[in-house]
């Protein structure tokens, strides 16, 4: 039922009274909007604060339209004099950079859904199905996570070579189908989940997985969207062992790739920035476009 | 059984078809990208050897060696260079070098910085080829003496030299025109050096006369004190490297020369992350820039109107330093071994060094390419890069190659500092540093290169 039917619902009310209160309602609700955009003194604290996230990718983007010989000058200028598009054109031209993007793209993709499948079942059956060790199982799969990866790198290494992975993005993808953190952050979710909706469902005919597929995992939206950020992130920002799995530029993902730009003795900056804000942008919109699904989503895994 | 059991059983066994069936995709996925997977060094089809060449350089460069590279594969039809940068820059890929020779996977040729060699030597996997260097054809003689140390940690030749550079003052013209102080002379001594740096000071207007590196990388703080070291005859180890030597009164006398620069004239900008200097040159606030061949096409591109000349002596040698890189070439076996030599020989002839020279701003790795008639063009693409090619004649000496090395400098490198920030003098800082020196050169077993 819309507003406007509402109010032809009501006939027997005086049309001037009537009238009076939607003026008085119109003039709160303008107060109250007004009064929103209002400087508080939170925004004392969250304006200084707003700019220091924002500067460095200010500051991204500016340089990316310098000369490597106006972003190395002292003082350094505040913007282009001249809005210079050689560190794209040496970025997109001279390099490869369309399939370093699209590699960190496949990479981070998969890592982000196979996480998001094998961590919430793993999750799920490490807080409800009891199993014999289930326990020191849990406890030794968090003990991977304090075993640093340069320890493990040469073995992983070893194995890829062995199995016929390395310099492909198999390489990339296998080490982060899962991880101990996903799992925990998963396990810690469901533990919390309430019990009586899965038996309410097993009740009405569901099996296990039927609970988890159409009861269990729409409501852990909050968390999967949580290890999905943190999964993306991690991934598009790996840069070691990338560099270490990886020999063909035409399989780099980009934070290997626009490590190529630091030389030895020169390093093109106005390439690497383009290259940066390229990179970054996109995932910025993604961002700012589903920024409110995002917050939702992690103040809803905040409340459980 | 119920019927309800049995639709429950049919139902969970739906669901785990459903999860294999996605377990299943994920592996083909990952099968399909495992199919891009470049072929293995190794003999490709009889009689062809395919060579993994790991170049280590940026984007620009990568397009001249490619360009040598596909030369070299045009003309040689059993011998197959692949060339890639390897991962990235020279730095960083030597984690990945080694992790290559600790999987057996290592690639035939890799570009390693000369004050890894002794490490990477250590190895195990390295060849060495001293005993065929100086057969008929490789002209090994006319690399340049520098080169030749530093392939050759412990007598070992672990490949064929693929960068030389060296020290020497480079400044900006404007600046001395300003402080009305004539061009320095290439005869010049270290006691007109200072005298110049001081007139070119000027606090008001943020003006440094020279420049020192005290942090960052300390090879680059502990590199600039051996040109004045070895002027003064004094030596930086001890013939067997089980002694540090450079406490000697010649590297008491090299120190503090620069402390007095430093602490009394005031004249030294003091680099403390090694890279501020040449945005400093560059923007008219550094007037003379110990620095060398790298910083060309930085300078050119800025439109700084600068000369170079060499280092200054104490008398009459202008004795400088250079760290030379190496190609390093890797036993995977005979048929191999034999087809890096080829290509590397090949890489590394005037004629290819030349045309490497032209594309990336490189030194000259040969004295004789400077008599090519070809050096011309490499003088017009890098205008004020002559000086410095000439300048090689004047380094004699190579850094020692063992694999305390990034140690050893360490130590120096942090006593130097120390002296040129007042914190401590010459010969005490000197003789600790000699001392943590001595300490890291005789650990039982570390010894080696």
């Amino acid at each position: 039922m819309t507003g406007g039917q509402t109010l032809q619902a009501a006939p027997e009310v005086d049309p001037a009274l009537h009238r009076a209160r939607i003026e008085e309602a119109e003039r709160r609700m303008h107060r109250s909007g007004w009064r929103r955009r209002l400087p508080q003194r939170g925004h004392l604290v969250l304006l200084p604060l707003s700019i220091i996230v924002v500067l460095p990718f200010v500051w991204m983007i500016l340089t990316s339209f310098m000369t490597d010989t106006e972003i190395n000058s002292i003082p350094p200028p505040l913007w282009p004099h001249h809005l210079y598009t050689g560190g794209y054109s040496t970025v997109l031209a001279n390099s490869d950079f369309p399939y370093w993007f699209l590699n960190s793209l496949i990479v981070s993709g998969a890592a982000v859904i196979a996480q998001l499948v094998l961590c919430s079942l793993a999750g799920y059956a490490f807080a409800r199905i009891q199993f014999r060790g289930s326990t020191v199982m849990l406890i030794l799969l968090l003990a991977t996570a304090l075993i640093p990866f340069q320890l493990t790198v040469i073995p992983t290494f070893v194995i890829f070579h062995d199995i016929g992975l390395i310099n492909t993005l198999g390489a990339l993808i296998v080490p982060q189908l899962t991880s101990a953190l996903g799992i925990y952050l998963m396990y810690s979710f469901f533990q919390s989940f309430p019990r009586e909706l899965e038996e309410a469902g097993r009740i009405d005919g569901c099996s296990r997985l039927q609970v988890f597929w159409k009861i269990v995992l729409p409501l852990a939206r909050p968390a999967l969207a949580a290890l999905g950020i943190i999964t993306f992130i991690y991934a598009w920002n790996d840069l070691f062992w990338p560099l270490i799995a990886i020999t063909s530029s035409h399989t780099f993902t980009v934070q290997v790739g626009l490590a190529t730009f630091h030389g030895e003795f020169i390093t093109h900056w106005s390439a690497i920035m383009a290259g940066t804000t390229l990179t970054t942008v996109p995932v910025l919109l993604v961002f700012l476009v589903g920024q409110r699904r995002f917050v939702q989503a992690i103040t809803g895994a905040v409340k459980g | 059984m119920t019927g309800g059991g049995r639709g429950r059983r049919y139902k969970e066994a739906k669901m785990k078809r459903i999860v294999l069936a996605g377990i299943a995709a994920l592996a083909l996925v990952l099968a399909a990208c495992s199919g891009s997977s470049s072929s293995p060094s190794g003999t490709s089809s009889p009689g062809k050897v395919t060579l993994q060449f790991w170049t280590a350089q940026t984007p620009p460069t990568t397009q001249v060696i490619n360009g040598l590279v596909n030369q070299f594969n045009a003309t040689h039809k059993n011998i197959v260079v692949q060339a890639s940068t390897g991962g990235t820059s020279t730095g960083d890929l030597l984690p990945k070098v080694t992790t290559a020779i600790a999987a057996g996977t290592a690639p035939d040729i890799a570009y390693i910085y000369g004050s890894y060699a002794a490490n990477i030597a250590q190895s195990g996997k390295t060849v060495n080829l001293a005993n065929i260097i100086h057969t008929p054809g490789y002209d090994w003689n006319d690399f340049y003496p520098a080169s030749q140390q530093i392939v050759s940690p412990g007598g070992k030749v672990i490949g064929f030299p693929a960068l030389i550079d060296n020290l020497s003052v480079i400044y900006n013209k404007k600046l001395f025109a300003a402080a009305g102080v004539p061009f320095p002379s290439p005869n010049w001594t270290w006691d007109q050096f200072r005298a110049t740096a001081k007139k070119l000071t000027n606090p008001a207007q943020h003006i440094y006369g020279v420049n020192y590196p005290i942090g960052g990388d300390l090879l680059d703080t502990s590199w600039r004190f051996f040109p004045g070291l070895w002027q003064r005859g004094g030596q930086i180890l001890s013939p067997d490297h089980k002694k540090a030597l450079f406490n000697s009164p010649a590297g008491v006398s090299n120190l503090t020369l620069w402390q007095q620069m430093a602490t009394v004239d005031h004249s030294v900008y003091l680099d403390p992350t090694a890279s501020k200097a040449e945005p400093l040159f560059t923007s008219g606030h550094l007037a003379m820039f110990v620095s060398g061949p790298w910083e060309v096409p930085v300078l050119n591109q800025a439109k700084v109107d600068w000369a170079d000349v060499p280092l200054p002596a104490v008398t009459t040698n202008h004795q400088t330093v250079s760290g030379p890189d190496n190609w390093v070439i890797f036993n995977n076996g005979s048929a191999q071994v034999k087809a890096s030599i080829t290509f590397l020989e090949w890489l590394t002839a005037p004629k290819q060094e030349l045309a490497w020279s032209i594309g990336s701003g490189s030194l000259p790795i040969r004295p004789s390419i400077l008599k090519l008639p070809g050096y011309q063009d490499y003088l017009k693409k890098w205008p004020g890069i002559g000086p410095m090619a000439a300048n090689l004649v004047n380094a004699k000496e190579a850094m020692p190659t063992l694999p305390q090395w990034p140690r050893v400098v360490n130590a120096l490198g942090n006593g130097i500092a120390s002296v040129l920030l007042g914190r401590a003098a010459p010969a005490a800082a000197l003789n600790q540093a000699a001392q943590q020196a001595d300490t890291i050169l005789n650990v039982p077993g570390a010894a080696g290169g």
